[in-house]
């Protein structure tokens, strides 16, 4: 017993203790909903479970089921069509099917509601063709699985790419010298090896259904997310809305725990081989079969981008001249500033809490990693709800004990704001970077303390140096992933700040739909731009390995 | 005590996880200038026997000392950078985004220039200042990553299956320059093997390890005895050696 205090003061050093404030100062927003729960319900929490609980939590489920059904069908399928055959313009295909991920699915819900609504654009092509069709009816549920579906079966489609193009060469000859069928192939290997990815892939949409709030407000349909807004804007009962955020922390807990169960062992290393598929290797198709594989691909590329786009583009030329002004470019510069400054904070808050961790040596700290990186799975109204509680209980201690009222910090100016984006964000560039540093080997930093550097110089000269690639392209994603988010901006944006997300989701809250396009569109091709600068770092990266495994 | 010990080791004990014991009560002197091989299976404690001394991890029990100081007992733990070990990783750890000579001059203080040239000339690589590690062979490495590590003048050398990426030929060659370099620079060596043919090359004392444990310790010229031990016959047939043509080697 001596011996093991006598080990944990020897191993507990300045780092230990980092590690430690690092964690719960990012994890606060979690803790304090966690001890807000103990001071009861609120007073309009029967009310919310008379009459909204079991529709938020029936809504949640329709939507998680639909949508997972038709992203893991539109993702799959393309993966697999782009992965498996040549065909003219496949790697433009492969592309786009990409792209979809940059409109906020918000954008993509109200460019909907004007193609298909009353009076909408694509209503009146099919009338002038002789359809007598008035609209079609989007604004229910099912309108919502089909908008969010077309907006986030990307994240399906990516990881199941990469699991498809990886099955080595050798798997796929065997198959076909054992007789199997292109269909039994997939049915019996190729698909089995890629469920673990596929059912990753899900649960980033699973995260991204639960976390929306901008496409079901606006196509009114009640889900956790919305009720906790509306339980704090117009119930005015944050306790209550800290309670309906448990919940949905429950779901998120459940979700995961049965895609975890349905994936179960399969985490397949496929050994032997790693020569890959080449373009040789796929098949050609030709007639019929081309045409088919190009609606494989088509309309998802049709559903995802190109009718929203096009809309979009339809609403920008009808309203430029009122939108386009200095105050958007003044936003503009906001939201890249706001986006900016936080990835950098979260950059160096995950290099910090991957090397502080590392150079402590109880490892029984290495629970505050995982606390502060639990964010990405939290939805983003809930962590507003958790900021805003513990700054007021941060706001009332300095008022009580040292009779200072530093709130008009908290509320005028973008820091809780800021703080929020780290809390949710936060595993975006920190589990990359911990894997990248790992790939890297813990021999190439011990072989520079065994050089007499010490921790800092081994840091700037070894470590980082390595790590450029996966900085620069996990610090260009959490730029992404800031410059979409809407619902923790709408909790906590300080008044004098306006982001492109929120000026959009207000045009379309005031009946101004069309009038969202201008500041959408410059918020998608900001993505679609750092989109492409992310692929040309991993294509540059790829060619690099390449040269050095020749 | 041995008056002029470089390292000694006594009633070492580590475990992963607190689960898997991966050495226990290990006690062992090394005299100053001597070298030293340790054999073993895999998983039985030798890398990370050498990884506890250079201060790589951390031990549970027991106290190490290089040079007559404690640089690990239960109250502390000297830093691996300030123990002046040299240690070469079995995938050599070279730094991939410096060149050779920046590898070497990264933990030279003064005076680099000189020190480079010298250590490429003594590691037979001239002319291989400004290559990269990716564009070495492996034995090309293996002597990149002996001269970065003899730059700092280490009191005592480790070396991690420094043979096992080689071919036959250049393994016997360049053992023999290991031995020369050790032999210069009046320095002390410990390196794993799975090879005996290597330990009986260079070595002056010979370690089996089985289970965290040690086996048998002794002058290499005492060899030949380790044939009757029956613990290190089953060491044998597990690294898939053949006894009877280590014993040839031995005598020839």
């Amino acid at each position: 017993m001596l011996n093991k205090l006598n080990r944990i003061r020897r191993d507990f050093n300045q780092w230990s203790l980092f590690t430690a404030a690092i964690g719960f100062f990012v994890a606060i927003p979690i803790l304090t909903i966690t001890v807000y729960l103990f001071d009861g319900v609120g007073n309009m929490w029967e009310h919310i479970v008379n009459y909204f609980l079991l529709q938020y939590i029936q809504n949640s489920i329709v939507l998680l089921i639909g949508t997972g059904i038709l992203t893991t069908l539109v993702g799959t399928s393309s993966a697999w069509v782009i992965s498996n055959y040549n065909f003219p313009l496949r790697s433009v295909f492969k592309w786009l099917l990409f792209l979809p991920m940059a409109i906020p699915s918000y954008i993509v819900a109200y460019a909907y509601v004007g193609l298909l609504g009353n009076g909408g654009t694509l209503i009146g092509c099919l009338q002038t063709i002789g359809f007598s069709i008035q609209k079609i009816e989007l604004m229910n549920i099912y309108g919502l699985i089909w908008v969010l579906s077309f907006s986030l079966f990307p994240y399906v489609y990516a990881s199941s790419l990469a699991m498809f193009s990886s099955i080595p060469r050798s798997i796929r000859e065997s198959s076909d010298l054992l007789g199997a069928s292109n269909w039994r192939y997939l049915k019996s290997v190729a698909f089995p090896l890629a469920s673990p990815a596929i059912i990753s892939g899900l649960f980033l949409v699973f995260m991204e259904v639960l976390n929306d709030y901008g496409a079901a407000k606006y196509y009114g349909i009640n889900t956790f997310t919305t009720g906790i807004f509306r339980t704090w804007t117009m119930l005015e009962d944050l306790q209550s809305a800290v309670y309906l955020s448990a919940l949905l922390i429950v779901m998120v807990v459940i979700i995961n725990g049965l895609l975890k169960w349905q994936r179960g062992n399969k985490s397949y290393a496929v050994k032997g081989s790693t020569d890959q598929l080449k373009s040789t290797d796929r098949i050609d198709l030709k007639g019929s079969k081309r045409l088919l594989v190009w609606m494989i691909v088509g309309i998802p590329i049709l559903f995802g981008l190109l009718l929203p786009l096009g809309q979009l583009f339809y609403w920008a030329t009808l309203t430029y001249q009122k939108t386009l002004n200095i105050e958007l470019l003044q936003i503009a510069g906001q939201s890249f500033a706001i986006a900016l400054v936080t990835t950098g904070i979260i950059i160096l808050t995950s290099l910090a809490l991957i090397y502080f961790s590392r150079w402590n040596h109880l490892k029984s700290l290495h629970f505050f990693k995982k606390i502060a990186t639990i964010g990405y799975v939290i939805p983003g109204a809930i962590i507003g709800i958790g900021v805003i509680r513990s700054s007021q209980s941060f706001i009332t201690f300095f008022d009580d004990v040292f009779s200072m009222e530093i709130g008009f910090i908290f509320y005028s100016s973008s820091v809780v704001l800021i703080y929020a984006y780290v809390f949710r964000f936060l595993a975006v560039v920190f589990h990359p970077l911990e894997a990248n540093s790992l790939k890297v080997g813990k021999n190439i930093s011990e072989a520079s303390y065994l050089l007499h550097a010490g921790k800092i110089k081994t840091l700037f000269n070894i470590e980082l140096p390595l790590l450029r690639t996966a900085l620069l392209t996990s610090g260009i994603l959490v730029f992404i992933d800031v410059l979409k988010e809407l619902p923790l901006t709408l909790i906590l944006k300080p008044y004098n700040v306006q982001t492109l997300a929120v000026k959009a989701y207000e045009y379309a809250n005031d009946e101004r739909v069309a009038e969202a396009a201008i500041p959408a569109l410059m918020l998608i091709f900001t993505i679609t731009i750092s989109m492409a600068f992310v692929s040309y770092l991993q294509k540059r990266d790829q060619i690099k390995r390449d040269q050095i495994k020749r | 005590m041995v008056m002029n010990s470089i390292l000694e080791i006594s009633k070492l004990s580590k475990s992963y996880d607190g689960k898997v014991k991966v050495l226990s009560d290990f006690n062992y002197n090394m005299e100053c200038g001597k070298i030293c091989a340790i054999v073993g299976e895999s998983g039985s404690g030798k890398s990370t026997l050498l990884r506890l001394i250079a201060g790589l991890e951390r031990p549970e029990e027991g106290e190490i000392k290089i040079a007559q100081s404690i640089v690990s007992d239960n109250i502390k733990i000297v830093k691996p950078q300030l123990r002046n070990i040299g240690f070469v990783f079995q995938d050599f750890a070279l730094f991939p985004h410096l060149t050779v000579e920046q590898n070497i001059a990264y933990g030279i203080k003064d005076n680099k220039s000189k020190m480079i040239n010298n250590l490429l000339k003594l590691v037979k690589m001239e002319g291989y200042n400004k290559s990269y590690p990716s564009q070495l062979s492996g034995g090309q490495e293996q002597r990149v990553a002996l001269a970065r590590t003899l730059a700092i003048e280490p009191k005592l050398l480790l070396l991690d299956e420094p043979f096992s990426s080689l071919d036959i030929g250049l393994r016997s060659e360049l053992r023999k320059e290991i031995k020369g370099i050790v032999n210069t620079l009046n320095t002390s060596m410990i390196f794993i093997t799975h090879d005996l043919s290597d330990a009986i090359d260079i070595a002056d004392e010979i370690i089996f390890l089985r289970n965290g444990k040690i086996v048998q310790h002794s002058p290499i010229s005492e060899l030949s005895k380790s044939t009757e031990n029956e613990e290190i016959a089953n060491i044998m047939s597990e690294l898939k050696a053949n006894m009877e043509g280590v014993l040839k080697l031995f005598q020839k």
